[in-house]
């Protein structure tokens, strides 16, 4: 693939590209995940700090209650300690945030993952067909290949998934490519990634499936992309 | 019948130091207090298998425990965190105290109070012995996944166990909230409106109806489950389209996102009592916390589907589920800033309880920050199935359960009357704090690692360990709660009625409270609790049954064994159950000797415990049974409903779902497989609308004869009532012969397309017309057993003559199977 000048328009593909991180992946997730740890943390710090400030500054020194407590069984009345100003000022500023902060996923992460780069985008395509099985990860090639618990993908090259089972629901996760996928018996989950550096990574299983789930992993093997075609899985290049 | 004076009660119940008052007792603080003490050995349970998998993550790789058995490990924890203990533990305070908050003697049935707890206790038996059965416990986990989950994967009789095990528990919450349900919409002393009930009773409110609905989904799962394992239907090892794995999927999550508000709203609840009184403060903005908790509610119904957002969902519904995610979010925000809130212009008492209520304010924003996460779909992508998902369900889940440990704080001087130690208390919640954050925080950290496994990088090995120090820290500090409550009983002071200057009805009782609660009747009408005809003449009570027919004075009484007794059976016949096994020959390595002697005597086991459980229904039915008639109630929305229909009516709406999820399910499964398709390839020809056609004129028929029943009573006619019973009873029987001899030739038949003939097991079109109407005709038989009783007390007792109500009920409950019917017939003999 040629590299283009990039504009990073959020919500394109390209953009995203752009923006990939410095592990060489299209690193939507991390962009995302970093946001949200920020802006979590930031909220989170806010409201328990004023949380714990509230309690201890209203604390009883003495150990008595108020003076003015209620009347034993007492209907309150509907609107109970009032305040409701306050309540609904606070409640609709977390609610932008977090709608905002989730709409911002929906657009900048969500349809683009969706929808997958185009060919026009990225050339180079493989599709790889996942099959999960008591315990253990089959990839079946387009020209008929196939490996038992090693996956072998080229480098900047778009690799499309179809993800099953032969058994039992499994989950193939690739942790360094961010994106997991349910393998269900007698359905295909679609999934794809794009490898930007080569290097040996691991695939996982994130679905209880029986009693090896815990080893149940695969290698992934991104190499370069003329390595790839000499080894013989033949990309339609 | 009057009961003049509470000591006269006591006299009826043997001393509570003597073991029968515990296994006979139908009143709600003792089955409150039976709640308590049970739910807290299924968190010292639960908590044992958590340090065991603390313990062999302490390492990466199988160091203590070999793959199947870290796998039983884990789904045990969880099931018995969700079902043993946490929601138990919340009912134990609802037990005791809605009755209290509402002005109420006791719940509406008692005696269905007690079956509850029994059911609950012997469903946790038996989900105990499930790791003693052969080959082991449940493995799939607490979402017990398909098709992981049927018996070609999980063949063991132990794992059956487990899952009947669970069944029971289901069982009981179904009890239970048609029992809360009536109490709380028919039971509250007059001048307490709906909108008037405390915060803890109005969380329990809602959560029970959500407990009627959501468990109703879960049971209709766990049948459909069962039945592959026990009489070898294929629902979920059917992969046509993955439709297995997804009826799964659906029914699991209809009623797992409401359990997660099912174990909140009780903790939710406690939190807004234990903020009122610390605080001084009525809650700030009470009715917007109402609502947001009814939002909710209604809400947690509609957002399932964020579980499956891996599972190849197309793009708009992950969309739609998205944003119902996101709002059902938003209420929460509401309702923990209420609470802080209600500290403003407070004067806050630092007492262990609050110290609990502020810090699961703290694990409340902690939990509900990092599953805004989750909502968002990208997110999630690289989220689901890992520990980010554990960490924050346990700050939220576990968070709940601080909160409730904060009840036990709060609430245990007035169930005991004694005050513990408050020094210790205040060290307990510390060990507690620290234990809790020290444990699940870290685990945030390790979000790439799956769960449910033991093999990690050891880049992650440090908040492995420093979790497992924080899990040992927290097991600590639940004994040590366990220590404080004993040193209190033993050794505290006496609590007083009010020891926290509280303000609702519970704590103008004394503590602990008399048997029937309040020395009159309560009324709230002129704006706060009164006490009329506080005389104790006891001139207001009448005699009210509960399902149990009245009798006379002297017969009376408070206590019953027959909740125990059919709990009992019914463990006796579940454990037989989990046996009769269609896989038994794979567990004792294929030889047929040993499969030979073991399988029937499965069956006799739970041919033993059906007699037993049908011998001590008939006791109850029989057995003398009073509970206190309300009187001065406030019934909105439900008024001129007596509270036996209301109880009816309330269970007839969870068995609407269990029959909805019934006929959604072989629906789904149809269509997963194609219309068509279905009925040309798995249907014999010899399955014709005949018979399904002679059945519903019968059925049809005996609802006519049911109101014949009903004016007969009206005409004083006894011959016509036993007459009218009788015609339906051999309508019944007409039904079920018709229905068993289609039955007997369907399976028998040999054709090309099905030579081995057209059993359960054949394929999923057979399963789902034998499963679903079978459930059916388990109605119909379970009607006529009630018909049985009916038509036995109108002949010898000379019944209903005078009150027709328990012909009335019937006469519901037999119109609604009818209408059932209905549904059923064109569904699988039209359609
Ligand atoms: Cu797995
Ligand atoms: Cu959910």
């Amino acid at each position: 693939m040629t590299t283009q000048v990039p504009v990073p328009v959020a919500g394109s593909w390209d953009g995203l590209i752009a923006q990939a991180g410095v592990d060489g992946t299209s690193d939507i997730f991390g962009q995302l995940f970093l946001a949200f740890i920020v802006a979590g943390t930031l909220v989170g710090v806010v409201v328990i700090a004023y949380t714990l400030q509230k309690a201890y500054k209203n604390r009883s020194e003495d150990g008595e209650t108020k003076s003015d407590t209620p009347d034993m069984g007492e209907i309150p009345p509907l609107e109970g300690g009032g305040k409701g100003k306050k309540l609904f000022l606070s409640f609709g500023a977390s609610a932008v945030i977090v709608i905002t902060l989730v709409g911002w996923t929906y657009f900048a992460g969500f349809i683009p993952m969706e929808q997958g780069p185009s060919e026009q985008q990225v050339e180079d395509q493989l599709d790889v067909t996942v099959t999960g099985f008591q315990f253990g990860w089959r990839f079946n090639y387009p020209d008929g290949e196939e490996s038992l618990g090693r996956l072998t993908v080229p480098n900047d090259t778009v690799v499309r998934f179809d993800v099953t089972s032969d058994d039992v629901m499994h989950n193939f996760g690739l942790p360094y490519f961010d994106r997991r996928s349910d393998a269900i018996p007698g359905q295909i989950t679609e999934m794809w990634i794009y490898p930007q550096e080569t290097g040996t990574y691991t695939a996982k299983c994130y679905e209880l499936c029986g009693s090896g789930h815990s080893q149940m992993a695969a290698q992934v093997e991104v190499v370069p992309k003329n390595e790839f075609d000499n080894w013989g899985n033949g990309t339609e290049q | 019948m009057a009961h003049a004076e509470s000591d006269e009660h006591e006299d009826h119940m043997p001393s509570k130091s003597s073991i029968k008052r515990w296994l006979t007792t139908t009143n709600h603080k003792d089955v409150g207090i039976l709640y308590l003490i049970t739910s807290i050995f299924y968190l010292v349970f639960g908590g044992v298998l958590a340090l065991l998998i603390r313990l062999e993550l302490l390492e990466s790789g199988s160091t203590i425990l070999s793959g199947a058995a870290y796998n039983q490990v884990v789904s045990a924890h969880g099931l018995i965190m969700l079902f043993f203990f946490i929601s138990p533990f919340a009912f134990a305070f609802a037990n005791y105290f809605v009755p209290l908050q509402i002005g109420a003697k006791d719940l509406a049935f008692p005696r269905l109070n007690a079956l509850s707890f029994w059911l609950y206790f012997f469903g946790g038996a038996l989900f105990g012995s499930s790791f003693f059965l052969g080959g082991g416990s449940f493995s799939g986990g607490w979402t017990m996944y398909a098709p992981l989950n049927s018996p070609a994967y999980m063949p063991a009789v132990g794992s059956t166990a487990a899952v009947l095990g669970v069944m029971l528990f289901v069982i009981s919450t179904t009890v239970s909230s048609v029992n809360f349900l009536t109490t709380l919409h028919s039971m509250r002393a007059e001048g307490m409106r709906i909108r008037d009930l405390p915060i803890f009773s109005w969380s329990i409110l809602l959560t029970v109806w959500m407990m009627l609905f959501a468990f109703a989904a879960l049971l209709a799962a766990l049948i459909l489950m069962a039945s592959d394992h026990i009489i070898g239907t294929t629902y979920f090892t059917t992969t046509v389209a993955g439709s297995g794995s997804f009826l799964w999927l659906h029914l699991f999550w209809f009623f797992g996102h409401p359990e997660v508000y099912i174990v909140l709203f009780p903790a939710l609840g406690v939190l807004g009592e234990i903020f009122k009184t610390f605080t001084g403060n009525r809650l700030a903005g009470r009715k917007w916390i109402m609502i947001a908790l009814g939002l909710v509610a209604v809400q947690s119904f509609i957002v399932w589907m964020h579980h499956m957002f891996l599972t190849g969902l197309n793009f708009q519904t992950k969309t739609l589920f998205m944003a119902t995610t996101i709002a059902i979010s938003l209420p929460f925000d509401l309702m923990i800033f209420g609470f802080i809130y209600t500290m403003i212009k407070g004067k806050i008492r630092l007492t262990t309880p609050m110290l609990y209520g502020i810090a699961t304010l703290v694990l409340f924003i902690i939990g509900g920050i990092t599953g805004v996460f989750l909502g968002a779909i990208p997110l999630d992508y690289n989220l689901r199935g890992g520990y980010w998902v554990v960490a924050h369900f346990h700050y939220v889940m576990f968070g709940g359960a601080a909160a409730l440990v904060g009840a036990i704080f709060y609430w245990f001087p007035k169930m005991s009357g004694k005050m513990y130690n408050r020094t210790f208390g205040k060290i307990q919640f510390a060990t507690f704090f620290v234990g809790f954050n020290l444990l699940y925080f870290p685990l945030f950290f390790a979000y790439e690692m799956p769960r449910r496994v033991f093999v990690y990088e050891t880049s992650i090995k440090m908040y492995h360990n420093i979790a497992t120090v924080g899990g040992f820290i927290l097991g600590l500090s639940v004994l040590m709660i366990v220590g404080i409550m004993v040193h209190a009983l033993k050794y505290g002071d006496d609590a007083g009625d009010n020891p926290w200057q509280a303000w609702t009805a519970e704590w103008s009782v004394s503590s602990p409270p008399p048997l029937e609660n309040f020395s009159g009747t309560p009324s709230f009408k002129s704006g706060k609790l009164s006490m009329l005809n506080p005389a104790t003449d006891g001139s207001g009570t009448e005699a009210e049954t509960d399902g149990g027919h009245a009798v006379e004075e002297e017969h009376t009484d408070h206590a019953s064994l027959t909740p125990f007794l059919i709990s009992l059976s019914m463990f006796v016949m579940f454990l037989g159950l989990s046996g009769v096994h269609q896989n038994v020959q794979a567990l004792h390595d294929g030889d047929p000797a040993t499969t030979a002697t073991i399988a029937p005597l499965y069956a006799a086991v739970a041919g033993i415990g059906g007699v037993g459980m049908l011998l001590s229904l008939v006791w109850f039915g029989f057995e003398g049974f009073s509970a206190p008639a309300p009187l001065n109630v406030n019934k909105w929305p439900f008024e001129g409903v007596e509270q036996n229909k209301l109880g009816v009516w309330i269970f007839l709406l969870s068995d609407i779902v269990v029959f909805g999820a019934f006929i959604g399910a072989s629906i789904f499964m149809r269509f997963a497989y194609g219309w068509q398709e279905w009925y040309q390839d798995l249907i014999p020809e010899a399955h014709v609308t005949m018979p399904g056609l002679i059945n519903t004129y019968l059925l049809l028929t005996s609802s006519f004869a049911v109101v014949m029943a009903l004016v007969a009573i009206e005409k004083n006619s006894k011959k016509g009532l036993v007459g009218s019973l009788v015609a339906t009873f051999a309508l019944a029987t007409g039904f079920l012969v018709n229905k068993g001899l289609e039955w007997q030739h369907l399976f028998h038949i040999s054709t090309d397309a099905f030579p081995e003939g057209w059993g359960l097991g054949t394929n999923i079109a057979s399963s789902t017309f034998y499963l679903t109407t079978g459930m059916h005709g388990l109605h119909v038989i379970l009607g006529m057993l009630i018909l049985v009783f009916l038509i036995y007390r109108a002949w010898f007792d000379d019944a209903y003559m005078e009150d027709d109500r328990p012909v009335e009920y019937f006469g519901l409950y037999w119109h609604f199977v009818d209408i059932v019917w209905l549904f059923l017939f064109p569904l699988f003999y039209i359609l």
